[in-house]
């Protein structure tokens, strides 16, 4: 659509003179005779550009620029006064009546051309700019709507998670891709010397997935008596069963034939007096220690899906992790995340934002790796659930 | 402008995000302000995401420096981005603050 | 290259300042700045809309600053322009850096404001103020990075 311009001057002569500048522009001109047709031509029309003669009959151009500005369809309408008046102080009385821009008559074509130029485009960015915060608030709050259900629903299903290990920072982000999600993980206290950290990925979203990852977070809590078994040999009377040997109860207790589901997911084990991480991973994503000094290293080692029937031992890893260093276990979402080309965000991507990220608080760096992810696939909602939980070792360990 | 908040060998880092001016100033003085009267505070304020400060910003920090070392702890500065590092060089005020690469090794040095 | 020049008039209030900001930081950047010239060009502008807002408006919104930026084959001049009580004589001429205490000790001698004109002394090539019946206009002048011979 071509940007029309109302070209207002009581003088055939300019008007004329206006309209064969702006002619070959491709503009809609559409004109007036005096201030008070102005008015009505402006309000009815409401063009792109007003080009206002200062001196008319009826009323003059700073009154008409004034009535425009208090009229809400016709304030953010540019006006550039065209006036045969070259004192300062008309050219002020002008610019504070609204006016975006003043031309002395007699004018040169190159000059009005050019400033009506500059007008529209100003006018055209300030119009965009408006759309754009209009669509970013609109996301926001989307955003925020999604994260309030999110939070509903974590709270719902984590009540166990404890923020409060001494001399370690958590953070988490996750974003069910539907009302309710089939990621979970949790963090917990065995005991005095040892935490213990999960995450996991139910197949399929929506409900039943949910069931099975309620069912499954239920069996980890400690007071199932899974992750702590009972000794008879030993004081204190019970030991932390390794993660294979968690890996190993949870395939026997979640065959896929029985629930139509399956999961992948790490378990890990941290002695925090020691700095000591043991980890078993069915087929999740490898959890990344991100170094102080900035190196990555994998958390890798494990064996296929939850479900499958113990068709492989699952294997076990171990790090030894050092003040600064930083843990973030995460569900595929977070690789599997497309960006309009549907490509993957991916593994290379992932590390690089933790790269730059690096040195920040385990909230920063959780947050801005979400952040990354999703400005990546310009924050369409995500297919998958997003899960992101980040461990931030700041204590000493003997 | 955001402010995380964790410990390190019991010193409290105070993470920035965003542009440290005169809109932001006020939150970090009320920030540093509200961590308590306790004798000997020591702090760290960590800029690795600050990507934006002006001299509004950099008075809030001698503010907040001030606060703190009539208390006898002191501040340490972490993390600075090189645009950010330029400014604390052209003000001089390098000499004034104690800078360090990252949050631990600032942490550590109290 | 004939000026080429882009305006913006925001209403006194500092969230509006990074606004500005940036866009004259990028602005310098396509003109051919380095990242962190043009992140010292926008360090200017803020500093000085901020004076503007602060002590000619009394921190108070509903008034105009005008920032007009205009872009010479040579040169990048930055106008920042408001109404009211403009900068008391003398002012500007006294804005320098001060070498600071190295010692922290001395933390009370290091004073918490009025940095920003001796910020954009030192960065800018040149500083010119006008105040003319209380309309006031704080010039600021960087040349352009010399292109590299054979390109230019």
């Amino acid at each position: 659509m071509p940007e029309k311009i109302c070209i207002v001057d009581d003088n055939m002569i300019n008007r004329r003179l206006l309209t064969g500048i702006l002619r070959n522009e491709a503009y809609e001109l559409v004109e007036a005779r005096d201030g008070q047709e102005a008015i009505d031509v402006i309000s009815k029309e409401l063009p792109d550009l007003v080009l206002l003669d200062v001196m008319m009959p009826k009323k003059d151009g700073f009154q008409v620029c004034e009535e425009l500005q208090r009229n809400d369809r016709t304030a953010r309408i540019p006006v550039i006064f065209i006036s045969a008046r070259t004192r300062v102080e008309d050219k002020i009385k002008g610019l504070n009546a609204g006016g975006a821009d003043y031309v002395i008559k007699p004018f040169d074509a190159g000059e009005v051309l050019a400033r009506v130029k500059t007008q529209l485009n100003i006018a055209r960015l300030t119009k965009e700019l408006l759309k754009a915060n209009e669509e970013l608030t609109r996301r926001q709050r989307r955003m925020d709507e999604d994260l309030a259900v999110a939070a509903r629903i974590q709270q719902s299903l984590l009540p166990q998670l404890s923020p409060d290990m001494e001399n370690t920072a958590i953070a988490w982000r996750f974003m069910p891709c539907e009302s309710i999600g089939g990621d979970i993980f949790n963090v917990l206290r065995l005991d005095e010397t040892h935490w213990a950290a999960y995450m996991l990925d139910v197949s399929g979203h929506g409900l039943p997935s949910a069931l099975v990852t309620v069912s499954v977070s239920q069996m980890l809590h400690p007071a199932t008596g899974i992750l702590l078994k009972k000794t008879r040999t030993s004081c204190p009377g019970y030991a932390v069963r390794r993660p294979a040997e968690v890996l190993d109860l949870l395939d026997q207790e979640y065959p896929m034939e029985r629930f139509d589901k399956y999961f992948t997911v790490t378990y890990l084990i941290m002695n925090v007096k020691e700095g000591i991480i043991q980890y078993s991973n069915a087929a999740h994503p490898p959890p990344i220690l991100l170094r102080r000094d900035g190196t990555l290293e994998l958390l890798e080692e494990g064996g296929c899906v939850i479900g499958l029937g113990g068709v492989l031992p699952f294997q076990e890893g171990s790090k030894k992790i050092g003040q600064g260093d930083k843990l973030l276990i995460y569900t595929d979402g977070i690789l599997e995340y497309e960006d309009k080309q549907g490509q993957f965000y991916g593994q290379n991507r992932l590390h690089d934002t933790l790269l730059q990220l690096r040195g920040r608080s385990i909230k920063g760096i959780v947050d801005g790796v979400i952040e990354a992810v999703m400005d990546f696939g310009d924050h369409h909602p995500p297919r998958d659930d997003v899960t992101l939980l980040g461990i931030g070792f700041n204590g000493e360990f003997n | 402008m955001e402010i995380d908040q964790e410990a390190i060998n019991h010193v409290e880092v105070l993470y920035l995000k965003g542009r440290l001016d005169a809109v932001s100033a006020k939150q970090l003085k009320e920030k540093v302000a509200s961590l308590g009267q306790e004798k000997g505070p020591k702090l760290v304020i960590d800029m690795a995401g600050v990507d934006f400060i002006d001299s509004s910003g950099l008075g809030a920090l001698i503010s907040s420096l001030r606060t703190v070392s009539k208390l006898g702890g002191d501040i340490k500065i972490s993390g600075l981005q090189h645009q950010a590092r330029s400014i604390f060089e052209l003000t001089r005020l390098d000499r004034v603050f104690r800078i360090y690469d990252d949050s631990m090794a600032a942490a550590k040095s109290f | 290259m004939d000026p080429r020049g882009v305006t913006f008039v925001i209403d006194s209030d500092m969230k509006n300042v990074p606004l500005v900001g940036m866009s004259v930081n990028r602005l310098c950047r396509a003109a051919s700045f380095s990242t962190l010239d043009a992140f010292h060009i926008e360090l200017c502008v803020v500093e000085a809309v901020t004076n503007s807002i602060r002590h000619c408006y009394g921190g108070k919104t509903g008034h105009e600053v005008t920032v007009i930026c205009t872009l010479t084959h040579r040169e990048i001049v930055l106008d920042i322009c408001d109404v009211g009580p403009g900068i008391s004589p003398g002012v500007l001429d006294g804005a320098v850096i001060q070498n600071s205490p190295g010692d922290v000790a001395d933390i009370e001698g290091i004073p918490e404001g009025g940095r920003g004109l001796s910020i954009i002394k030192k960065i800018m090539d040149s500083v010119d103020y006008r105040s003319e019946k209380g309309k006031n206009r704080l010039t600021l002048r960087k040349r352009l990075p010399e292109k590299k011979k054979g390109t230019g």
